[in-house]
């Protein structure tokens, strides 16, 4: 005799949940409320338990005492996923016992974002994102637990809906709005189960599914604006034409006479070129989305749109990207999935980061022709240079120089003219798509076999047009231009890849306290990228329309074409007892293509196990303690991200000239490298200690971890002798690196009265240092900027990739001090010359006396989160922070130089004039010459880079039921957010996450070479659902 | 399958051991043996660095901007071993000689016709000794590599060695690259093929490096013999000869002229065989004025001290007319900026002609060949040995030979004073040096060689006033080698720094 109970579920405020799942406990009734909450369901008797479950709630459950049961479901206060995706499979969070971190849909919903990892930053314990460059549409940096390598890259592997990305760019560009979780597997024996790519760890993302009901859409809207946190601070005209004066008396010359005349626009304007740079910038998102169906097939469709005007001139970005995923039972032991999320994007860029004159253009390996960095050139133009002559030419300091017949040094380009003519457009269209099947051949015992493919298609073109000024052409001009400056390039490159995967899983309870499940799978990757150049140098006329490489009077081309592959076979058990004791183990042997003839395959075995110490009779009942478990694991993983081919020696085309008169070009080659057929993943090691507590119902509850990775085999492209002749840098198995950290994660609810209080903390320590390297060397070393050799070392002891230099004690104060201090070599000292310390004490300073002048690793990293809640408000900020890190700044090498060139920044002001004058004693006199001694790496060039950034701050407001049901809208939020609104630091620059050529294969951590600086953007935002 | 799923290789590429497996293989790395002598006189590929940053940069010739890159620490002896253009300039070298030494160590393996094999190894015997001899007179005795190397731990085992040793291997070198039946032919067929051109080393050029090398060793005996095989003037086996005007030596429409014994080849492809000499040198004044693309870096600017080294004569009106010079090598050597200028008080910067081309259209993409040596070069040598074996006698008479040229006629031979004793001779063959080889990369290493360095560059130093802050700067004895790249001490510890 059955029977019929009804009901309606509400939340807290009293809003109907429409689709939660009603179940009968043990049995395989279940339905879902409708759209006004309600539901009906059969039960067998009065002793049956319901089951009310909904997504980011607290799963009730009731006895079918009457027959009107009303639910009302509280939210997962401690946002506890019940499950973590973990690789091939999920688990629940409780019986875990490896460390893996979760974020849910509602720490990244509501943020003003263009990629998902930015909201990330500072919610995962020992994750460490930064976001290194503000071009529109760009990245962040991602690491996982310090840096355990320094050129197979230490960005973690992705795994989006099962399929592991070959390229980090396919997880950037999903809308963070169509994430329903990220899962974070952080220690080896969590992410050995992908082996050869899970040495930095993994990164799961899953993208929201359809539930079973009626179609339920969504909209969301956020529109901002952005601009510069702040400026740097260079001299006033003033304090520059003073510093002008100086520089020239101290040089013995003359300052040319127009710097002293008011009414000489063109020497005394007053000029902020930062202004001129920066801008407001508007950016907006823009998504709808459509989800439902019925238990044999559910959908959830997504179409999103993005764009970002950066706050730089000339930068912009645009995204289009569409997401359909489909569950379908196609029979009662076969079901089906699908997802398939093609993207558009479009980005403008322009020269920004890198030298004055020589800048480094996102994605473009060699610079066009000598076009200026504007970060830089606009710090570095003298203030009294107006914008534009009086002829509408922009100004150009050389044009300037020659008439006053006086030579400066170097030239910096009117970064206005860059933003103006250059011109730099990158279409990508992508795709992901993935297709699954599961076949449950006997209960408990499943075949999965799927197959993904991911596309890339992109296509750029840039384009120097005839009067841009370059190094190529320094006076071309709008009134002067020069066709042989004209430059144009169009790329394509098309990226395929494709994965199959197979896996057979057997999950059975042994009696009723043994849990086992079972996996097995072998897996097949491969990936192909061709790329085509065409490109033309030099003009026909002197039309600056002309854009295409046809057009132009030279007119060259080129191939690009690379690949790799992975073979893999992988398996892995767990088994609990009472979920009180958690064993599992994983093993995958990897073959991959990137490696060497004599070292392909290798083996990744992990372990883990935990005690549930809180499930034992003796603390089970004890109101306080609701969680209580220690875990430990070990595992090995592999880094195999050094690009393709990398061990083998190719053969590079280097032309000459015979035959009579001009002679005409015979083609000739040289080897470009060594082959290394021994070459070898970079192997880790990672121990993991975890100690997990829950208070008072888990509203208070840390997690702790420590753990030790060690990185053998250390992947480097290692600078060699240059008497090898070949090659300048090997790749090369090099040594051994530890890092050591600690990482702890309180999240407590702290009010969850009608006013809702919960904190996120997390910080993570970690310690870095470099055991060993294999060829005895005393360090290996690489340039931190041009000119900067070996300024970036690896040295046993102590941690990677630390700064080398001179180390400054002062400026020689007087003629005295020259005279009884050591002095520099390479030229001698003189009076108001930068002193550096004589640290091997011989007396004279030269390249005996560099020593270590600093780290760029943090001492550790921090992020705290608040969230308020009372009745329909809602309040969250989040702070995000580092500590003890230091910044190398390589732009120094021009704004710091006091050589009467260029604009300087503002402790120019303290510098010495004279022994009466010595000012703030480290900074030296003005000078014309430029002396060895300040082109060196030295402690100058050294920032502290700690900072305290609030991250974000989202208010929202939920509209009211009444009203919407009014309206007929289920639900309603409006939201103002506020992103990276303050940085405390004490870096004078824009940025104090720098680090640039990040994805280099000798990576520069905190090396600031004037790179886009990070906006600070607000928003306004709303989210109907209907 | 898995293993070939897994082998996987560049298609667009080639390997480089297949490189060495045929003839044409090795046709392909000599040409790029001498490909990488650009490399060490100055590409666009180098960023500015060349040759001339010692030859002419070091020397009394010019002046050169500073510049981050650090071209104008060579113009101050402020050069630190960090120096970026030390470092390319070192990585060059040692690119060359791993080229050379490489088809050295495999040519023999493999089948091919005997007389061409020969021949290659001849090439690359002379490319190897020219570039171990400009390394010696850079830093002295350097890492003396002969083999191919195959691992860092090999290159690790080579320190520094002597001088002398550099030299006997220079001198092998040659003497293998001249030899009678097995070495360089005198000459190359005008039509190039795949495996012949003019521009490859000859016998001639390879008698006129070991002439230099043993001048530069103080063996007159032997330079004066080994010089001697290439004259008389007009009438040697080699066909080298002075052209009647100076100016055409170095016109780009006239390469590879009688009087040219080696360069190295330049041609502007927009394939990165053209040369930069002439932004590089163009002064940084001139803008877009001289070089009309690829900027004017102003690396390498002759000095005004230079221009009036060669006599002139005043003008009526000096106010608005230049002067001229009975040396035709003045006007021929020299351009002034502003190009308009009439009054040589105007003048804000002077130019090499040796380094230009008009035709240029793209930016650091010339036609202008390096050269290496040449006829006039050879015979100032021969007077220099014949003059320090017998004094001046037949000396002067190769002296006067390239000034006739100069002058037109012996109105400009050298005077009773000049050629009075050996020592008189001496200054004459020094001056007579830096004015026909201005700019052309030999004056510092002229000094270096007759142990004159220091005495003339200080000399220089206070006329020209050449001063770091209120200072005039000064040389010693160990200025005369540049210090080793600070990268490849530290990388290799058995290299030991010059004092």
């Amino acid at each position: 005799q059955s029977i019929t109970i009804k009901g309606k579920v509400t939340d807290l405020k009293g809003s109907p949940l429409v689709g939660v799942a009603v179940k009968v406990k043990d049995s395989k009734t279940g339905t879902i409320t409708n759209t006004s909450g309600a539901y009906t369901i059969m039960v067998p008797n009065r002793q049956s338990i319901l089951i009310f479950s909904y997504v980011s709630f607290v799963t009730e459950e009731r006895v079918a005492a009457g027959n009107t049961i009303d639910v009302t479901l509280k939210d997962d206060i401690t946002t506890l996923s019940d499950v973590v995706i973990v690789g091939y499979g999920e688990q629940k969070k409780k019986l875990l016992s490896t460390s893996v971190s979760s974020v849910s849909a509602k720490q990244i919903e509501d943020r003003l974002v263009a990629t998902p990892a930015e909201a990330l930053a500072g919610q995962v314990a020992g994750v460490n994102i930064a976001q290194v460059s503000g071009d529109p549409g760009s990245a962040p940096t991602i690491q996982v637990r310090g840096i355990g390598s320094i050129s197979a890259g230490n960005s973690p592997l992705f795994v989006v809906d099962g399929y592991p990305l070959n390229n980090a760019d396919n997880f950037n560009q999903i809308n963070p709005a169509d994430i329903q979780s990220i899962d974070v597997l952080k220690d080896a024996a969590a992410s050995a189960i992908y082996g050869s790519r899970g040495g930095n760890g993994i990164i799961i993302v899953t993208t929201k599914k359809g539930t079973a009901g009626i179609t339920k859409f969504n909209f969301t809207s956020s529109t901002g604006f952005q601009n510069v946190a702040k400026q740097t601070d260079v001299l006033s005209r003033d304090e520059y034409i003073d510093y002008l004066t100086d520089a020239f008396k101290n040089g013995g010359k003359t300052i040319p006479a127009t710097y002293s005349d008011p009414t000489n626009q063109n020497t005394n304007a007053n000029t902020n070129w930062q202004d001129q740079l920066f801008r407001t910038g508007m950016q907006g998102s823009y998504s709808l989305s459509a989800s439902g169906g019925t238990n044999k097939f559910k959908f959830n469709i997504t179409g999103s749109y993005y764009n970002q005007e950066g706050i730089i001139k000339a930068t912009n970005f645009d995204r289009y990207t569409l997401r359909a995923n489909i569950d379908a039972e196609l029979s009662k032991k076969l079901t089906l999935s699908f997802n398939i999320a093609p993207s558009y994007a479009i980005s403008d860029q322009t020269a920004t980061g890198g030298g004055l004159n020589n800048a480094t253009i996102n994605g473009i390996g060699t610079n066009p022709s000598g076009v200026g960095g504007t970060v830089l050139s606009a710090l570095l133009q003298p203030p009294t240079l107006p914008v534009r002559f009086a002829n509408g030419d922009y100004s150009n300091i050389q044009a300037i120089q020659s008439a006053a017949t006086q030579v400066f040094n170097g030239n910096p380009f009117n970064p206005v003219a860059v933003l103006d003519l250059y011109k730099d457009r990158t279409s990508v269209g992508r795709i992901l798509s993935n297709l699954g099947l599961n076949y449950e051949i006997i209960k408990g015992l499943k075949f999965r076999t799927s197959f993904g493919f991911e596309a890339l298609q992109t296509n750029r073109k840039w384009y120097v047009p005839a009067t841009l000024m370059s190094d190529n052409a320094p006076l071309a001009n709008l009134s002067n231009p020069l066709i042989g400056n004209i430059r144009s390039r169009l790329t394509t490159g098309t990226n395929y890849n494709w994965v199959s995967e197979n896996t057979l899983s057997y999950n059975t309870m042994i009696g009723k306290d043994h849990n086992l499940s079972l996996l097995a799978g072998y897996s097949l990757q491969k990936n192909t990228y061709n790329e085509g150049s065409q490109y033309g140098q030099n003009g026909t006329i002197t039309n600056s329309i002309v854009e295409y490489p046809n057009a132009s009077g030279v007119i060259l081309g080129t191939v690009a074409y690379s690949d790799n592959a992975l073979v893999s076979a992988f398996g892995r058990a767990n088994y609990s007892y009472k979920d009180r004791y958690l064993f599992s183990a994983s093993l995958r042997s990897d073959g991959s293509s990137r490696f060497g003839a004599n070292n392909r395959y290798a083996v990744f075995p992990a372990f883990s196990a935990a005690w549930r110490v809180g499930e034992e009779q003796f603390l089970k009942d004890n109101p306080h303690i609701s969680e209580l478990k220690i875990r430990a694991s070990y595992g090995v993983t592999g880094n195999n991200n050094i690009g393709d081919y990398s061990w083998q020696s190719y053969a590079q085309q280097v032309n000459y000239i015979f035959g009579s008169n001009t002679g005409t070009q015979t083609f000739g080659f040289s080897p470009s490298g060594f082959e290394n057929k021994d070459l070898t993943w970079e192997t880790n090691k990672q121990l993991d200690f975890g100690l997990e507590i829950g208070l008072f119902k888990d509203r208070v509850y840390l997690t702790a971890d420590v753990y030790r990775r060690i990185t053998s085999d250390l992947l480097f492209a290692k600078d060699v002798p240059l008497t090898m002749g070949f090659a300048t840098s090997i790749l090369s198995n090099v040594g051994e690196v530890r890092n050591n950290g600690l990482e702890l994660a309180l999240k407590t609810s702290n009010l969850a009265g009608k006013l809702k209080w919960t904190t996120d903390l997390n910080i993570a320590f970690t310690r870095n240092k470099v055991l060993s390297l294999s060829d005895d060397g005393a360090f290996l070393g690489y340039q931190a900027a041009f000119g900067y050799d070996n300024a970036i070392r690896l040295v046993p002891g102590e941690s990677m990739s630390s700064f080398y230099g001179y180390r400054q004690i002062g400026v020689y104060k007087d003629a005295a001090d020259v005279a009884a201090s050591p002095k520099w070599v390479s030229g001698g000292s003189n009076p108001g010359d930068i002193k550096y310390e004589d640290v091997n004490l011989d007396g004279k300073i030269d390249a005996g006396d560099i020593t270590n002048i600093g780290s760029p690793l943090p001492k550790f990293t921090y992020g705290i989160t608040n969230r308020f809640s009372y009745q329909q408000f809602e309040l969250s900020f989040l702070l995000q922070g580092v500590y003890g890190n230091k910044i190398f700044n390589a732009s120094d090498r021009y704004v710091n130089t006091y050589n009467g060139s260029f604009n300087v920044r503002s402790n120019a002001v303290n510098r010495w004039r004279s022994p009466e004058e010595p000012g703030d004693g480290m900074t030296p006199r003005a000078n014309t010459t430029i002396l060895s001694s300040v082109q060196v790496a030295s402690s100058r060039n050294i920032f502290d880079g700690s900072f305290l950034r609030v991250r974000n701050v989202t208010l929202a407001y939920a509209l009211p039921a009444a009203f919407l049901k009014k309206v007929k809208v289920s639900n309603a939020r409006v939201y103002v957010t506020g992103e990276n609104l303050y940085t405390f630091t004490n870096y004078f620059g824009y940025n104090p996450e720098v680090n640039v050529w990040y994805g280099a294969s000798q990576p520069r951590f905190g090396v600031d070479q004037g790179t886009y600086p990070v906006a600070r953007t607000f928003s306004l935002g709303l989210n109907v659902g209907f | 399958c898995n293993k070939d799923f897994l082998d996987l290789n560049d298609p667009t590429r080639v390997f480089s051991e297949d490189l060495y497996k045929d003839a044409n293989g090795i046709n392909l790395a000599v040409n790029g043996a001498y490909a990488s002598l650009q490399d060490i006189y100055g590409r666009s590929a180098t960023g500015g660095t060349g040759l001339y940053i010692f030859g002419d940069v070091a020397s009394d010739n010019s002046t050169s901007v500073s510049t981050g890159a650090g071209i104008g620490d060579f113009e101050f002896f402020i050069t630190a071993p960090e120096n970026v253009n030390l470092l390319s300039i070192w990585r060059s070298v040692y690119k060359c000689i791993a080229r050379c030494n490489t088809i050295l160590d495999r040519i023999d393996g493999i089948a091919m016709d005997q007389a061409l094999k020969d021949r290659y190894k001849a090439e690359v015997k002379f490319i190897r000794a020219l570039t171990y001899f400009n390394a010696v007179r850079i830093w002295g005795g350097v890492p003396l590599i002969t083999k191919e190397l195959k691992t860092v731990n090999e290159a690790l085992e080579y320190g520094r060695e002597t001088e002398a040793n550099v030299y006997a291997l220079i001198e092998q070198d040659l003497k293998d690259a001249e030899h009678l039946t097995t070495g360089l032919p005198i000459s190359y067929p005008a039509a190039t093929t795949p495996t012949s051109g003019l521009g490859r080393a000859t016998r001639g050029a390879a008698k006129a490096l070991l002439g230099k090398v043993y001048l530069t060793e103080k063996k007159y005996d032997l330079c004066k013999a080994k010089l001697g095989e290439l004259l008389p003037v007009g009438a040697n086996p080699y066909g080298y000869d002075l052209l009647p005007n100076f100016a055409d030596v170095f016109s780009i429409s006239n390469e590879l002229n009688k009087e040219i014994i080696f360069s190295v080849r330049y041609s502007k492809t927009g394939l990165g065989t053209g040369s930069a000499f002439f932004n590089w040198f163009s002064p940084t004044e001139s803008g877009s004025a001289i070089a009309r693309v690829g900027g004017s870096n102003g690396f390498n600017t002759p000095r005004k001290s230079l221009f009036n080294e060669y006599p002139k004569v005043l003008p009526s009106n000096p106010a608005t007319a230049l002067t001229t010079s009975l040396d035709k090598r003045r006007d021929a050597s020299f351009g002034r900026f502003p190009l308009t200028v009439t009054n040589e008080n105007a003048v804000t910067a002077y130019y090499s002609k040796k380094y230009v081309d008009d035709q240029m259209s793209i930016g650091l993409d010339a036609d202008n060949d390096w050269i290496v040596i040449r006829y006039a070069d050879v015979l100032l040598m021969y007077a220099e040995a014949e003059n320090e074996i017998s004094g001046p006698a037949i000396a002067k008479d190769y002296v006067n030979l390239v000034r006739r040229r100069a002058y037109g006629n012996a109105s400009g031979d050298l005077t009773a004073a000049q050629t009075l004793d050996a020592s008189s001779l001496r200054t004459a063959i020094e001056t007579e040096r830096k004015l026909e080889l201005n700019m052309e990369g030999h004056r510092w290493f002229d000094l270096v060689r007759t142990d004159r360095a220091v005495a003339v560059m200080n000399a220089h130093f206070i006329a020209d006033q050449i001063k770091i802050g209120a200072n005039v700067i000064s040389i010693t004895a160990d200025d005369k080698l540049f210090p080793i790249p600070l990268k490849e001490i530290q990388l290799n510890p058995k290299i030991i720094q010059n004092p």
